[in-house]
């Protein structure tokens, strides 16, 4: 072969007059392939090769003319491959036939394209031709060519290498598994070398441009160690030959670039099973790196990686009916608690052989990472701390002392130092330790774990307000979103003393998150009401620190306290009746309270007939009768819109007129109260609908228990009649009758009932003054009726848009009459209209 | 025309949250319109209602403190005349015929009622009642409750002209189990 280019002659091109004469030598080639003219062939190439030693090329330049050859290398080894197979040339011949050509470069190129070709046919000299590619690579030593000619070794011989175990009956030729590692290795310890050489060429003031082209070089190193991982490889090679092999390379090169991102590599591509075994080997490279090199991501990769292996591992296992870690967590909620757990089996045991120790053995070489690093920063610390942390919890869920560890080393490390007092003031370590906080809040299913763990709270409690509150709201949201029940009255205590941060907080924003307490109140019960009343108390003590904020926290303690009084009765325990009367004194004191703390009159009046109900129901008519004065008091007391007043003034005779164990005095007491505070009402319609509501507090309702009821008649007339007075007085012509119509259904009413002092002559007379009200009504000029703001009156509630016409009110009063009138086919009905 | 009856949530100080499952049902998009009878009482169940349904009626319970919102309203679906009330202010509780004079009162052919925490649906004097119970169960007082759990419930009605089909949901033992009643206007 003859070559038109001096041997050694530097090329120096800019990148398209390059790529021009590749294009025009690739399509000859191609011409000469087609008609079969070898030889022609193979010169053209070598022209298309020689550029390769083009020195004006970065990285990213050369890379593009490499990936143009490669493209000519690879026709050109498929039409060889070709005539190999149909018996043309033998691919041996061509071998030795590329040697003579005159540049090393092009020559090697050739030989790695025909070589590789012959590897993957059948009885091929395996060995021999690899040894003799890898040895011959060694002849070019110019680092960026270098590379990329050993990368191309790589990529061509990815289906030809040997992959047979080792084995006495093996063909020598063939070549083992073991030689396509030696040679893989080889390669490797070649490549780095070149490409480390790569940073010491030149000038000082380009290093940092180099360090820029290594980083885009880096992945064609890498690729030997992806090529290695992919061989099938036992655990005894990798640990006895493979790692030890690529780790004295990297330590001993030096080089911060090519280590950092090396042992990156190492910890990606290999596999996980192997790891857990050689972690010795991984973590002594890591400390033996230069200084320069940050470690805490390789630190941080090795544990996630571990970490997600175990979680696979057991999701892998759930198809196997064992339960998925979801599954186990999941039942970790019925459990009590951490105590019920010791039975159970952790995630990491049961993928991780329990002989490695790997919980041990990871702590102490984090440790020892802290100790020899004397540099390293304290946010890397938390970080792999974090890490270490996030193993523990998701692999060791139940050997909690893994996880306290990480917590203990924080207590007594860091925060106890007084020297790194002032890095402890930095945001940014702040909220990595508000990270680490959070992650055994949202992986336990239950915060009991976390108070489980000895050294948490203190490491809480170090924080600063803001972080604190942050994580108690994010304590307080898992509570409420897993519905977890915290039932020992000292979690309670502990719980209070995280969320106190919030309770203890006056700001605005803080609202949502007091709402969120009250909330959190439903989950901590005790099903021994005794025990529940002092988890109450607790509350209450705690959530009197709110101050005005009070009456968002307590209303629902109070209801909680209620409905305990019929806990306690069910529950029957030792004198239960006295321990409710207890009770009840507790409920009156929490109410005074919201009472007494700013703007809560309404909902302590309600809450006082809330109780009342209870206390009545429950058969303890003197607390039921002091609530009710309670109720009373606070009516009296409060400025309240009149609106407001009616309103009030209805629930309360509501709620007194179901009660059914007071005594005839009492109740009578109760009553005449009521009925009086209607009667002082300011405005008359108000006064006439409220005595006219208030009459029913002298014909107690039938129920379905067989309770006495209290029943007046004569009194009932009485109020029906001042209402029918009330009416009759308003100046209002509309309203007065409207009211008319009020009470004629309460006639009705109380006729039905068979109220005996409500008598068929009494309904007839007020129908007609009714009937004969409405006409005066309708002929009277427009201009004679006050037209009335429907809205005038407190007691006006049931009014609707365009209800107060004299329209509307004529049919009321028929829907009325109509009613008693269907019922004339009874005889007392049918008597009203005679 | 689906309309969604609900009320007497009481979060968060008579239970903790609305269900889950009723959740997952009232989504966005399947109703026409909400009318809520009071006693929320927390200003997120009031945005949680508006994102369902934009149209919201509201009327106010005895819990909703510093709730402008009325005691009483009234509408008008296919030929009915629906009157919608929480029911803590109607004297005598827990009487039907009180019930009947407020209707009469509103003129309505339907009343909407709630405060009793116990889904109810009667007929009487011409008037069709709806209580929808309590959505989430919040616990009441009442002499007949010793041990039973409150059922949540909620009512979803369709009305047709004269003819209102009324589907109950309700949750026992943790399942949504839904009953359909049907009534149709007297002439």
């Amino acid at each position: 072969m003859n070559n038109t280019v001096p041997v050694n002659e530097e090329i120096s091109r800019p990148l398209e007059e390059t790529l021009a004469i590749c294009k025009q030598s690739s399509r000859l080639m191609q011409k000469n392939l087609q008609t079969g003219k070898l030889m022609d062939a193979f010169r053209n190439c070598s022209i298309s090769l020689v550029e390769m030693r083009n020195n004006a090329l970065s990285p990213k330049q050369y890379y593009e003319l490499y990936m143009f050859t490669t493209e000519t290398l690879r026709r050109l080894g498929d039409a060889l491959l070709e005539t190999h197979l149909n018996g043309t040339h033998h691919l041996m011949d061509l071998y030795e036939l590329v040697q003579y050509a005159g540049s090393v470069l092009p020559r090697l190129y050739l030989m790695i394209t025909v070589g590789s070709a012959y590897l993957e046919t059948p009885k091929a000299l395996v060995k021999e031709i690899m040894n003799d590619l890898i040895d011959m690579c060694a002849g070019v030593q110019h680092p960026l060519r270098g590379l990329f000619l050993r990368h191309y070794l790589l990529t061509q011989t990815r289906k030809g290498l040997p992959q047979d175990p080792d084995d006495d009956n093996a063909d020598p030729n063939k070549g083992t598994l073991m030689d396509s590692v030696k040679f893989l290795l080889l390669n490797f310890t070649e490549m780095n070398k070149l490409w480390v050489r790569i940073q010491h060429l030149g000038p000082m003031k380009d290093y940092m441009r180099r360090t820029q082209e290594r980083n885009e070089l880096k992945v064609l190193v890498g690729l030997n160690l992806v090529r290695l991982s992919q061989l099938s490889f036992d655990l005894d090679a990798y640990k006895n030959v493979i790692l030890p092999a690529i780790v004295e390379q990297v330590v001993e090169c030096r080089d911060p670039l090519a280590q950092e991102y090396l042992s990156e590599v190492i910890c990606q591509v290999f596999p996980d099973e192997m790891h857990l075994e050689t972690l010795d080997i991984y973590f002594n490279t890591i400390l033996n790196l230069n200084k320069s090199v940050d470690i805490t991501p390789l630190v941080i990769s090795m544990l996630d990686r571990l970490t997600a292996y175990v979680q696979r591992e057991c999701e892998a296992d759930s198809s196997d009916g064992e339960g998925s870690l979801n599954q186990t967590l999941e039942n970790m909620v019925l459990e009590n608690g951490p105590s019920d757990s010791e039975n159970k089996v952790c995630p990491g045991d049961r993928v991780i052989s329990p002989k490695l120790a790997i919980q041990e053995v990871l702590w102490t070489y984090i440790v020892d990472v802290f100790n020899a690093r004397s540099g390293i920063s304290m946010g890397s610390i938390v970080q792999i701390l974090s890490s270490i942390l996030n193993f523990f919890l998701q692999c060791y869920p139940y050997k909690t002392q893994y996880a306290d560890r990480v917590f203990q080393f924080i207590n007594e490390r860091i925060l106890q130092q007084p020297s790194l007092q002032n890095e402890l003031n930095e945001r940014s370590l702040q909220k990595s330790l508000c990270s680490i906080l959070l992650l055994p809040i949202v992986a336990f299913p239950s915060f009991s774990y976390c108070l489980n763990l000895p050294n948490f709270l203190p490491v809480f409690k170090a924080q600063p307000n803001n972080i604190r509150y942050d994580i108690a709201k994010t304590v307080l949201e898992k509570i409420i979103e897993k519905e977890q029940i915290t039932s020992e009255l000292k979690d309670v205590q502990e719980l209070l003393g995280v969320i106190s941060v919030i309770i203890e907080n006056n700001g605005n924003d803080t609202l949502e998150d007091l709402k969120t307490i009250a909330t959190l109140v439903h989950y901590l019960h005790n099903d021994d009401p005794q025990i529940q009343i002092e988890i109450l108390r607790c509350l209450k003590d705690n959530f009197v620190q709110a101050g005005e904020n009070v009456k968002y926290l307590l209303p629902v303690v109070v209801n909680k306290c209620i409905f305990l009084a019929r806990e306690f009765r069910l529950f029957k325990c030792v004198d239960w009746a006295e321990k409710v009367r207890v009770l009840w004194d507790f409920v009156n004191a929490c109410i005074v309270i919201l009472y007494n703390h700013g703007d809560s009159a309404e909902l302590s009046l309600i809450l006082y007939l809330f109780a009342a109900e209870m206390a009545d129901v429950e058969n303890y008519p003197d607390f039921a009768y002091e609530f009710f004065t309670q109720a009373f008091t606070i009516y009296e007391e409060s400025a309240l819109d009149s609106r407001l007043q009616y309103q009030q003034l209805l629930m309360i005779t509501g709620k007194l007129q179901k009660t059914t164990n007071f005594s005839v005095d009492d109740y009578d007491t109760l009553i005449t109260k009521c009925t009086l505070y209607a009667s002082k009402l300011l405005k008359k319609p108000d006064q006439c609908r409220g005595i006219l509501h208030a009459s029913h507090l002298w014909w107690q309702n039938e129920t379905n228990e067989e309770t006495v009821l209290f029943r007046d008649p004569k009194r009932v007339l009485e109020c029906l009649q001042k209402s029918l007075k009330i009416a009759d007085s308003c100046m209002d012509q509309i309203t007065s009758l409207k009211l008319f119509i009020n009470i004629l259904e309460r006639y009705f009413y109380y006729y039905d009932q068979r109220c005996d002092s409500i008598l068929a002559k009494h309904i007839g007379g007020l129908i007609d003054l009714t009937e004969q009200n409405m006409r005066s009504l309708l002929t009277s000029s427009p201009n004679d009726l006050i037209a009335n703001d429907p809205n005038a009156y407190a007691s006006s509630i049931w009014e609707t848009a365009g209800g107060f016409s004299v329209d509307s009110m004529r049919n009321h009063l028929e829907r009325t009459t109509n009613l008693a009138e269907k019922r004339s086919e009874d005889e007392r009905w049918a008597s009203i209209f005679q | 025309m689906l309309v969604l009856v609900i009320g007497d949530f009481h979060i968060p100080n008579r239970s903790p949250k609305l269900s889950e499952k009723f959740r997952q049902l009232l989504v966005p998009g399947k109703i026409n319109q909400i009318i809520c009878l009071g006693n929320l009482t927390s200003p997120s169940i009031y945005d949680y209602l508006k994102h369902v349904c934009a149209d919201l009626k509201l009327v106010r319970g005895a819990y909703d403190i510093e709730n402008k919102s009325p005691i009483a309203g009234k509408l008008i679906l296919g030929s009915f005349k629906v009157a919608y009330t929480s029911g803590h202010l109607i004297v005598p509780q827990d009487s039907p015929e009180a019930l009947s004079i407020l209707a009469r009162e509103m003129d309505a052919d339907i009343v909407l009622y709630g405060n009793t925490h116990k889904f109810s649906a009667f007929e009487l004097d011409n008037c069709f009642f709806v209580n929808p119970g309590s959505a989430t169960g919040a616990p009441t007082v009442s002499a007949a409750n010793d041990d039973t759990k409150i059922t949540p419930s909620f009512v979803l009605m369709d009305v047709q002209g004269a003819v209102l089909i009324l589907y109950v949901y309700r949750i026992f033992d943790g399942e949504v189990r839904v009953e359909k009643m049907q009534y149709r206007k007297p002439e």
